[in-house]
């Protein structure tokens, strides 16, 4: 990256700014795709105000695709604002290096950018100091750039969401590369469908049976005192219920699961 | 004049937008202070993001229901009109906009401006968006935009 952190925000020395919470989560979070109605919607997490969430994630860098206004040269920085339609959003480049000079050379007032920077809050005002920033070439990127914003906004609120029913399954969310999100702050290990569904028959059992299995024996699954609910594997493993309670009644017999709290929860009989 | 009026006139600022001048019946030394109030009050507000006039993104079905309100679009220009041009919305519907484009055109542009009509739009702003643009993804954009995820955009 073209940008000396010494000078990230002119007050930050590159001791303090290491040894922030910003700074570990800088190297672990990807660059998020976010609308901008999305970040001046983005709350603190905590007491910390250099800190963002944004559907309940935590968010770092962000990456926005806009139109350039207002450009504003000086000697070290240059200031200008990205709309995107949904809001504005300042955003400051630090001009350091010949490179950083020479990209700002390319943005002009009322083309489109791609902006990926940190996000910042400096008395109270949101903007993004900027590590990179390009004209858009083949526009099919804006509409690329908002569908990207959708699909982060799902995954983290359907990660979210089977948290919050006990489970900590989730879909791979780590499958975009171009935003390798790193869940570390919330501890949990993702597991990507492809691993669990198995076609074929493997040990006398069914396809169905040994899908069941395999998401039982998930280790988030299987370390859930609870066990897991029927109406939970029929859903994620996109069965009819009758195949699941099927699958069920074999896999009870074999003894590899059984019921746990009530006849809707199982738990597997072992890890593998 | 008491100093509760020149509060009820800052408060008032959020909603019509009126500066000092406007204000009748101010001596010098009130001029000064609202002034120096009219910047608190304008440093707040700027804390706030800009997001009061989002341009919804839509193709031609959609631009009837925000008709009055900022839109953006993609579309294929089919010829240059007198004030304007007629294009062709993703959603292979006739489009009308009027004001300046830019020339020359490219196949597709993108127009910022006010739905006047469920199909004609008066453009603010007329940008090229080249000669390839998918126009089935961006009219699938639209439809998400408008509809399940409409709260990450307006």
């Amino acid at each position: 990256m073209m940008f000396s952190e010494s000078q990230m925000d002119g007050g930050f020395t590159s001791t303090q700014f290491t040894n922030s919470p910003a700074a570990t989560n800088r190297d672990t979070a990807g660059v998020v795709p976010l609308t901008i109605k999305q970040i001046s919607e983005a709350s603190h997490s905590g007491d910390d105000k250099s800190n963002f969430v944004v559907s309940g994630a935590d968010v770092v860098n962000v990456t926005v695709v806009g139109m350039v206004s207002n450009i504003v040269e000086r000697n070290t920085d240059v200031t200008f604002t990205v709309d995107d339609g949904t809001g504005k959003l300042d955003c400051k480049r630090w001009v350091n290096e010949p490179f950083d000079k020479l990209q700002m050379e390319d943005v002009r007032e009322g083309i489109y950018v791609r902006v990926d920077g940190h996000l910042r809050s400096f008395r109270g005002a949101r903007h993004v100091s900027v590590f990179s920033v390009r004209p858009v070439t083949n526009f099919d990127e804006i509409t690329f750039h908002f569908i990207a914003c959708i699909h982060h906004h799902m995954r983290t609120t359907k990660v979210q969401k089977t948290q919050g029913d006990g489970t900590t399954f989730s879909q791979n969310i780590n499958s975009t590369p171009s935003t390798p999100i790193q869940n570390v702050a919330n501890g949990f290990k993702t597991t990507s469908l492809s691993q669990m569904s198995v076609p074929f028959t493997v040990d006398g059992l069914k396809g169905f049976d040994q899908m069941v299995l395999a998401y039982l024996q998930l280790p988030a699954n299987y370390e859930n005192e609870k066990g897991i609910h029927t109406n939970e594997l029929a859903q994620k493993l996109k069965l009819s219920n009758d195949k699941i309670m099927e699958s069920i009644r074999t896999l009870e017999d074999e003894g590899m699961i059984y019921s746990t709290i009530d006849e809707f929860h199982y738990k597997a009989t072992s890890s593998s | 004049m008491p100093l509760h009026r020149l509060i009820v006139n800052v408060f008032s600022l959020f909603t019509n937008l009126k500066f000092s001048r406007t204000i009748p019946h101010l001596d010098l030394h009130e001029h000064h202070l609202f002034d120096k109030m009219l910047l608190y009050v304008s440093a707040f507000i700027c804390k706030e993001m800009d997001t009061t006039n989002p341009a919804v993104i839509v193709n031609g079905d959609l631009l009837r229901s925000y008709v009055g309100r900022k839109v953006r679009t993609v579309i294929q220009v089919i010829r240059p009109d007198a004030g304007g041009l007629i294009g062709r919305s993703t959603d292979e519907k006739q489009i009308t906009i009027k004001g300046q484009p830019p020339s020359p055109l490219t196949t597709f542009v993108e127009v910022i401006g006010v739905a006047d009509s469920a199909l004609s739009i008066r453009a603010e702003i007329v940008t090229n968006f080249g000669d390839t643009f998918d126009t089935n993804n961006y009219n699938q954009l639209c439809q998400l935009a408008n509809g399940e995820f409409r709260h990450l955009f307006i």
